[in-house]
């Protein structure tokens, strides 16, 4: 019995403990590869139009891995840890990717509720065949890796700092954000990520708002951004997100709206020209050195935006890209 | 105190008559000759799916016509539209347009009391320990009054096919709904159904047809406003085809108030399943249909993913066993968990063998496309019926 899992959406944010868990497991298993020109073909075929590229690519990764294994394991996240939630196409992912006979693990699963999330690994792997003790000492082992690790990134000796607001799965994968962090230390731009803020930090910005958000990247991405603006360590925003990802679509506009830093919006989609995208960020860059040597208003008029401003999307603020 | 809030439907209609009622002043977010055509407003971001980008507008002019108290509900999630009250609150107030908000959130967010609190900042009356047993008699009311008007317009557009003269069908809705956006008394407004029932009465039947049923579902505004939606219902009725949704206002109001007694009263196991099946269809729909939805619901999607689509897709689903001939579904672009649903009713079409058709809507006018393959997707209908 071979079991797949595939290398997309939550598990990025959640890689220590589905690696361990699954690795400690008495069965095969097959983590696919990372994500390339193939597999970002196979989703595209495999996968509703309507969907945002994350989705298509993790219907890919699915799709190469039930060429080679027996079953596909296809986890419906519900909650995070804190028992915030999460995208709706997260909820309801095993019928986005295909709703195949193979796949597994398809119940939902609650970080939140470490019982809950025992049972509702449990019982698949019991249909396996995999013994109570056996998904026990794997689900320990996991929750020990879970605990222990750092993930994130936090490069400061840059000559500019910029927060890099978005999911997990758009920052790590290389090939869907055409390899953004090397481009960022090509530009001398150090990229930081909300894991390197703590969540008790994050939590003071959420006062700022009417009501406490139910998103977990909503309240990571937000009390980041203005943690690390008001300390002074960033000297930018950049927000990476999919062409129609609900969430970031509320986040982003947050962000520019409650920030004095200059932002940049990257949108990422199927397509792979990227001089575009190359051209935004150098772009940025000098907005970046006009802002440090006090030259350009990227500052000062915060919201920078006139009231009255009937303006196109593309000119509203004078420090929007 | 000027109250407005996004309008949904015939919702600020029968808010309309509630408020005027009660003698508070009510500006409706947009004025109804403004209701099809208008721009949206410039500052919306361009990837918040439609239903926000309207509520957007209708605030913003309902300030340029004199409101200054809104009035948002809000959710737990996961849908976008738990957060729409503070993205609305930010635009707005960049353009100006610094409202007083009132927040509905969710009990088991903010308490019952705090509901309550802010609830009572649109009755001051209430304040002084006055009229809360008026006020619950007029909210009772102006609840059976949706119901009446939503039931009104369902029984006519599910028998619109058999209607000799189906644009007589539309002229009679809409002069209900206009004569009933005039009044400013709830019992009056009960006189003026009574008075268009009669007249629905009145309209020639021809039995003898057979003409197409369609299941019309998707996302809960979409469904509900004209605006969202380019009167899709008065182009199926137009085309003589029997429809019916399931996702209507008074739906959503007895789900919302179901599930939200679930979560904040104690209720013992017995009594709390039959809280939930009270959220389910209409008093009017068959016992097949209500069990062939839960069946088939279950089969295809068994858990909540947010919005309605659970609802959604159980009731395409018992499409076959409820005599429908189609389904057609419909939400706006970027509508997370109806995409979702949009997945899954292709499933249903190729297993349960039901044609489905998605119509996906967004801010741009032209209503060309969507006529033409409403046209076409009836016209194979009634072909594969013979």
């Amino acid at each position: 019995m071979k079991i797949g899992l595939p290398r997309g959406l939550l598990y990025y944010s959640y890689e220590p403990f589905l690696k361990t868990f699954f690795e400690e497991l008495p069965v095969d298993v097959e983590i696919s590869e990372p994500t390339d020109q193939r597999i970002l073909d196979k989703g595209t075929a495999s996968c509703i139009g309507e969907a945002c590229l994350p989705v298509k690519v993790f219907s890919g990764h699915v799709e190469s891995l039930r060429e080679t294994c027996d079953k596909v394991a296809v986890l419906r996240i519900m909650n995070s840890e804190y028992g915030e939630s999460f995208c709706p196409k997260l909820n309801g992912l095993p019928e986005l990717a295909g709703d195949g006979e193979d796949f597994i693990f398809t119940e939902p699963v609650d970080f939140g509720d470490r019982s809950a999330l025992f049972r509702s690994l449990y019982r698949p792997c019991r249909s396996l065949g995999i013994r109570k003790k056996d998904v026990k000492r794997a689900f320990q082992a996991a929750i020990g890796a879970w605990r222990k690790s750092a993930e994130g990134i936090c490069v400061t000796e840059r000559k500019y700092r910029v927060f890099l607001a978005g999911h997990s799965y758009n920052i790590r994968d290389s090939f869907v954000n055409m390899d953004l962090i090397r481009k960022l230390e090509k530009l001398d731009i150090g990229p930081v990520t909300e894991q390197a803020v703590d969540r008790i930090y994050k939590e003071k910005y959420l006062k700022e708002l009417i009501k406490k958000p139910f998103w977990a990247n909503f309240i990571s991405l937000y009390g980041a951004a203005r943690y690390l603006e008001d300390q002074g360590i960033i000297d930018g925003i950049i927000c990476l997100s999919s062409v129609s990802c609900g969430t970031d679509s509320v986040v982003s506009e947050m962000i520019r709206e409650n920030t004095k830093l200059p932002v940049l919006v990257l949108k990422l989609d199927e397509m792979t020209g990227e001089a575009g995208f190359d051209t935004r960020l150098e772009a940025f860059c000098e907005v970046l050195s006009a802002g440090k040597c006090g030259r350009g208003n990227g500052r000062e008029n915060n919201r920078g935006r006139n009231p009255e401003s009937t303006g196109e999307y593309a000119g509203r603020s004078d420090k929007d890209i | 105190m000027k109250v407005t809030f996004p309008d949904i439907g015939c919702a600020g209609i029968i808010a309309g008559t509630f408020f005027r009622d009660l003698g508070i002043d009510y500006i409706p977010a947009l004025p109804p000759d403004n209701a099809e055509e208008g721009e949206i407003c410039p500052d919306a971001p361009e990837d918040m799916c439609l239903p926000f980008k309207l509520f957007l507008t209708g605030l913003d002019d309902a300030w340029r016509r004199g409101a200054d108290t809104a009035v948002m509900i809000s959710s737990g999630g996961p849908c976008r539209l738990g957060e729409f009250c503070e993205l609305l609150k930010a635009i707005l107030d960049r353009r100006g347009c610094r409202y007083r908000w009132i927040i509905l959130d969710m009990p088991s967010e903010v308490g019952i009391k705090e509901l309550l609190r802010r609830i009572s900042v649109l009755f001051p009356e209430l304040k002084k320990g006055r009229g809360a047993l008026h006020l619950i008699r007029k909210l009772h009311d102006a609840h059976h009054l949706l119901k009446e008007a939503e039931a009104f317009e369902a029984d006519l557009r599910r028998n619109a096919g058999y209607y000799e003269d189906p644009k007589a069908v539309n002229r009679l809705i809409s002069a209900c709904f206009e004569e009933l956006s005039q009044t400013g008394c709830l019992n009056r407004a009960f006189d003026i159904m009574g008075r268009y029932r009669w007249k629905s009465m009145q309209l020639n039947r021809d039995f003898s047809r057979s003409p197409v049923k369609i299941a019309l579902t998707g996302e809960i505004f979409t469904l509900n406003d004209m605006r969202a939606n380019r009167r899709i219902g008065d182009r199926l009725t137009e085309l003589g085809v029997c429809f019916e949704k399931d996702i209507t206002l008074s739906w959503w109001i007895r789900h919302t108030a179901a599930v939200s007694l679930k979560k904040i009263l104690p209720l013992p196991p017995r009594r709390r399943k039959a809280a939930g099946s009270a959220a389910s269809g209409s008093g009017k729909e068959s016992l097949r249909g209500r069990i062939g939805e839960r069946i088939a619901g279950k089969r295809y999607l068994s858990c909540e993913i947010g919005g309605y689509t659970k609802e959604s897709v159980a009731f395409a689903a018992s499409g076959k066993i409820r005599g429908m001939d189609g389904i057609i579904q419909i939400f706006p672009a970027g509508c997370m968990p109806e995409i979702v649903g949009h997945a899954i009713l292709n499933r249903v079409s190729e297993k349960e063998g039901i044609p489905v058709m998605t119509l996906i809507y967004d801010e741009l006018s032209g209503e060309a496309g969507y006529l033409t393959r409403i046209e076409a997707f009836t016209d194979m209908l009634a072909r594969k019926r013979g």
